[in-house]
């Protein structure tokens, strides 16, 4: 009897602790969160967002299902406000769908509300989504649409009326059927339109699909049990076609495993660079020569490697100034059971791997990490990280238990010291969801000031992420329009004095893990009010570099090549307003 | 009998009532009370009645039986692999069974869980083995590495720092110590940990190699050189070694070395992916990863059995294990040695030769064969097995170090043991070396060779109270 008591008793002490332990775990990713600095909430069921992913896989695991997909955070109706694009994979050899998946674009109608609009803008491609940049090729003012595909590619040119027209035939750009990756536009030759670099992943037919078994589980086969594919790069022509360039420009010369890439200018020579990552293989730099070619140069900079000179799974890079020296630094993702990489630029034309003295692997360890952003999420003037996880093996749950399918994402905050501290689960239930994700996105969505973020889930709805700080710290967002350089500005640099910070940026057309987001360039101003200075050197032969000074802080401002009157808003505003 | 508190609180609240009224309303009061009682009796009733349900859930459900995890891992894996983890899983269990307080059997358990991603449960295991034993060195290690993949890097060190503390001979533990520390941002520690373990492991490729990296992070450039420079002279196929040797080249100035540096890394880099390309079209690599894998948990587990003297049960292990992987040889170099125990030299001999007639070429073979051979005193087959290691591995201490040690166990050739002695030495100058050329110069009358080994050995391991005690002995001063 006594016993039996005990027993109940124990077993009640233990269903409270239960409990307890429930609520506590509950209090901790949600109450403790508004005391700490930075707070994220997962907006995605107020949104309207509908979208579901799909890799188009049926168990047969081909190696295209690991690597989808990216998205991208642009405006395509010229309202101003961030509108979301959403790629999708298509059904693979041996699936069967009722209706075919496509890309999908939800338009912003404010207040964290979307409509799909998709069918309506005529962008709802059915090939099978990988990579997506934006950019202004035919400098009309409005954002054009590329999609890297496996299969043909899609170009699509924005008609300025909400809808597009698919124009990849014309442009000449459909890259064949080639395993893309990420894709960037940018102006290599300076003559003022925007050029267009393609990676490509791997050599791919169905003939050649393996799977490994590993401790009895069927595993996705890697990029080297595949031939590497060799990047293209397109030259504008200016006429609303391109030419392939790949071979003379020396970019074609070399093959790669590409998966995201970036392009900047690292050494700060004025003209363009190309950074490309390749899966389980050195990655590339490709250095401007500024006469039309291009030098890999990435094991003599300090980039083909980590800092060990072991070659890894890198996925995502993005580029930005994360200790405020005034060079663009970047940040690449990687495997599990590899740190990702932070590349700290030294201005000597090399890199060098800061990753452990900076803490910026911090927690990642057990996790495949995707899509990174050097964003700085609190305004305070200092870039902070963030990571998509997940891993891409989707029964890795059965035979490892140090990792999972589906994880949480990854935030490390900047301390302003060198330093990076992973605040992952104490900035509220933003970053809680866990998915297996993929590309990430970010941008000011609701016009607040601060920088939310877009989650690509594999297999899963996206996750949208709003940035609910108060610190009360002070922001600008910054478009530049380029006159006699491309419309987009895609290349310019941007150096922003407000008292003692000094911040530098540069435009870009893709990143991320084969993503794009733009075109507001944001910068967080800390304490400081006003801004003293901005500096813009523009994508041109001659370099030219033009100066707007005092400037208010909180405010969107347009800043346009050659004309010295800023335009300057509360709110965001679009195409036709910057026209 | 009127409650008076109630009659008091009546007439407080709604002034003077008369004593039928009063009496009345505390029937109804007390009605109302009786019946708020029984609705609280229903409620607690209720209430326990379901607490005591989900209890008993919670019990039936604490209580229900587990899936053993190596099970779970079978249970959707492919069918030939699941049957070797299945097989295993018996084994696994069937030992920790019989020896619940045997470390070795735990450790079984947990490194079978971990090969099949069960880490969680491995953990537990050998958790219970540093329960049984706080300094069971392999626990230690198994639980560095298990926390390394969770990513709790602190943990990891702590457990890499006390397996080498408790294990200071082993040239792993400092290594995998400091990698956790480089990756934790502890850079300096990392230093001062592979610079100490050097002393004793002065041969030690990797471990130079990543005191170079570590250097070259550092900003040490100068002393980064030496290392990295080293670990290519001493293995010019270590990869790794030319790439932080060209970044700290390179800020030295020294642009040209650095240059080459980089193109002789990349050749080898491109080797290595061949190579892994190469490994990567072999299929049938992983089904005998998981053979080896459970070969090496039955001799494990035979192990454990031989050293409680059930030979019967061991062999039966071990003959499993040739089965399941034959080209595994230590199944088979145990085979033998326990025919030797089991009184039948003549089958354990037989065996032996089976055994290296099938792996001529494999070196750890063959040295542990010549180590058999030469404990039956059999000299001369262990003499020309050693001098095979030598033929192999010309430019490691391992087969000099050997041959020059059973020289001087059987007294032959006193000159060629102080020879031998010598070049596993200049080939690997650790204590250990030097102390078998102290026991061959001193064999020889070769005080002065004794003398200055003894100096270096102290040197080595100055903590060593054997090697204090010869030198002291040979009047070498500290």
């Amino acid at each position: 009897m006594v016993r039996r008591w005990i027993v109940t008793g124990c077993i009640l002490a233990v269903s409270a602790a239960l409990v307890a332990g429930w609520v506590l775990f509950r209090r901790d990713w949600k109450k403790s969160a508004p005391e700490e600095t930075l707070v994220f909430r997962d907006v995605t069921s107020q949104t309207g967002v509908r979208f579901v992913h799909t890799d188009g896989g049926n168990g047969r695991r081909y190696i295209v299902e690991t690597v989808s997909a990216g998205l991208a955070l642009f405006y395509y109706d010229g309202d101003g406000d961030l509108d979301i694009y959403f790629l999708n994979g298509a059904p693979l050899k041996g699936t069967i769908v009722d209706t075919p998946p496509k890309n999908a674009l939800y338009r912003n109608d404010g207040d964290w509300r979307f409509t799909d609009v998709t069918d309506r803008a005529g962008v709802g491609d059915t090939g099978y989504g990988l990579g997506v940049t934006v950019g202004d090729y035919d400098n009309d003012g409005l954002p054009d649409i590329y999609l890297n595909n496996d299969g043909p590619n899609v170009l699509y040119r924005n008609n300025g009326d909400g809808t597009f027209t698919d124009v990849t035939e014309k442009a000449g750009v459909s890259a064949g059927r080639r395993m893309g990756a990420g894709a960037a536009f940018l102006d290599y030759d300076l003559d003022g339109d925007l050029d267009l670099y393609v990676a490509n992943y791997v050599r791919f037919s169905y003939d050649q699909h393996r799977v490994h078994i590993v401790k009895g589980y069927p595993m996705y086969a890697g990029p080297r049990d595949y031939e590497p594919e060799p990047d293209i790069l397109y030259r504008n022509n200016g006429n609303g076609t391109f030419t392939d360039v790949s071979l003379e420009s020396g970019i074609g010369r070399v093959a790669g495993s590409g998966m995201g890439m970036v392009c900047c200018d690292y050494d700060d020579d004025g003209d363009t660079d190309v950074f490309v990552l390749n899966d389980v293989s050195g990655n590339f730099l490709f250095r401007n020569n500024a006469d039309g070619t291009f030098s890999e140069v990435g094991l003599e900079a300090g980039f083909a490697y980590n800092g060990s000179g072991d070659e890894t799974g890198s996925m995502g890079i993005d580029c930005g100034d994360y200790d405020n020296d005034g060079r663009l630094d970047l940040f690449m993702t990687c495997y599990q059971a590899e740190l990702p990489v932070l590349y700290h630029n030294l201005g000597n034309g090399s890199f060098e791997d800061t990753t452990v003295i900076t803490g910026a692997g911090s927690g990642s360890l057990p996790y495949v990490n995707w899509g990174p952003g050097l964003i700085d999420f609190d305004n305070d003037g200092w870039r902070d990280l963030f990571i998509a996880q997940g891993h891409l093996q989707d029964n890795i749950d059965l035979y490892d238990d140090t990792t999972a399918y589906e994880v949480p994402n990854s935030l490390l905050r900047n301390r302003g010291n060198g330093t990076f501290e992973d605040i992952s689960r104490r900035c509220g239930d933003g970053l809680a969801p866990k998915y297996s994700s993929r590309g990430a996105v970010f941008g000011d969505l609701d016009g607040d000031g601060d920088m939310d973020i877009v989650v690509l889930n594999s297999r899963k709805p996206p996750t949208l992420i709003r940035n609910d700080q108060r610190l009360g710290n002070h922001w600008v967002q910054l478009r530049l329009r380029g006159t006699a350089s491309n419309r987009d500005a895609v290349g310019a640099k941007v150096t922003l004095v407000a008292g003692d910070l000094r911040l530098t940026d540069e435009v870009h057309a893709g990143r991320g893990y084969q993503s794009y987001w733009g075109p507001w360039l944001h910068f967080g101003l800390g304490r400081r009010r006003k801004i003293d200075r901005i500096e813009i050197r523009w994508p041109r032969r001659d370099h030219n570099v033009e100066t707007w000074s005092n400037l208010p802080s909180d405010r969107f401002i347009t800043l346009t090549e050659g004309d010295p009157n800023p335009i300057v808003r509360t709110k965001q505003y679009g195409t036709s307003i910057g026209r | 009998m009127p409650n008076p508190d109630a009659l008091a609180d009546a007439r407080q609240a709604s002034g003077p009532v008369s004593a039928a009224e009063a009496s009345g309303s505390d029937r109804k009061r007390k009605a109302g009370r009786g019946r708020t009682s029984l609705r609280n009796r229903r409620v607690l009733a209720v209430g326990g009645a379901i607490i005591l349900l989900a209890a008993a859930g919670i019990a039936v459900w604490l209580n229900q039986p587990r899936p053993n995890p190596l099970e779970e891992v079978a249970a959707k894996a492919e069918p030939e692999v699941a049957a070797l983890i299945l097989e295993t899983s018996r084994l696994v269990e069937d030992t920790v069974a019989l020896f619940p307080d045997d470390v070795y059997a735990w450790d079984l358990a947990g490194r079978m869980y971990s090969r099949f991603g069960k880490t969680g449960q491995a953990r537990r295991c050998w958790e219970k083995c540093l329960e049984l034993d706080e300094d069971f060195v392999a626990a230690h290690q198994a639980l560095g590495l298990a926390a390394l993949e969770s990513g709790d890097l602190r943990a990891a060190a702590e457990h890499y720092e006390k397996a080498w503390r408790l294990s200071p001979e082993s040239s792993v533990y400092p290594t995998q110590l400091a990698e956790v520390l480089i990756q934790d941002g502890q850079l300096a520690r990392a230093r001062d940990v592979l610079k100490e373990a050097l002393r004793r492991h002065p041969r030690a490729v990797a471990m130079r190699a990543l005191l170079g990296q570590t250097l070259v992070q550092l900003r040490e450039e100068v002393e980064a050189v030496e290392h990295l420079s080293l670990v290519i002279r001493m293995n010019p196929e270590y990869t790794n070694g030319y790439y932080p040797l060209a970044t700290a080249l390179d800020r030295l100035g020294r642009r040209e070395e650095a240059a080459e540096m980089r193109r002789l890394f990349q050749e080898r880099k491109r080797q290595d992916e061949r190579r892994h390309r190469e490994q990567l079209r072999d299929a049938g690599v992983q089904i005998e990863a998981v053979r080896i894998s459970v070969a090496q948990a039955y001799v494990s587990a035979a192990k454990i059995y031989m050293s409680l003297g059930d030979a019967s049960t061991a062999e039966r292990y071990l003959t499993r294990a040739m089965e399941l992987a034959p080209q595994f040889t230590e199944a088979s170099l145990l085979t033998a040695w326990l025919k030797d125990r089991m009184g039948d030299r003549a089958a354990a001999r037989e065996h032996l030769e089976r055994i290296l007639e099938a792996h001529s070429s494999h070196l750890e073979t063959i040295m542990q064969a010549a180590k058999l051979f030469a404990e039956w005193q059999d000299y001369e087959k262990a003499e020309s097995l050693y001098r095979r290691a030598i033929e192999l591995t010309p430019h490691e201490a391992g087969g000099y170090l050997a041959l020059a040690g059973l020289y001087v166990t059987s007294g032959k050739r006193p000159f060629d043991a102080q020879v031998l002695a010598l070049k596993a030495a200049a080939r690997e100058p650790t204590a250990a070396c030097f102390a078998l050329l102290i026991s061959a110069a001193r064999r020889n009358g070769d005080l002065i060779t004794a003398a200055a080994a003894a100096r270096e050995a102290v040197r080595l391991e100055p903590d060593n109270p054997d090697y204090q005690q010869i030198a002291t002995a040979l009047g070498v001063q500290p």
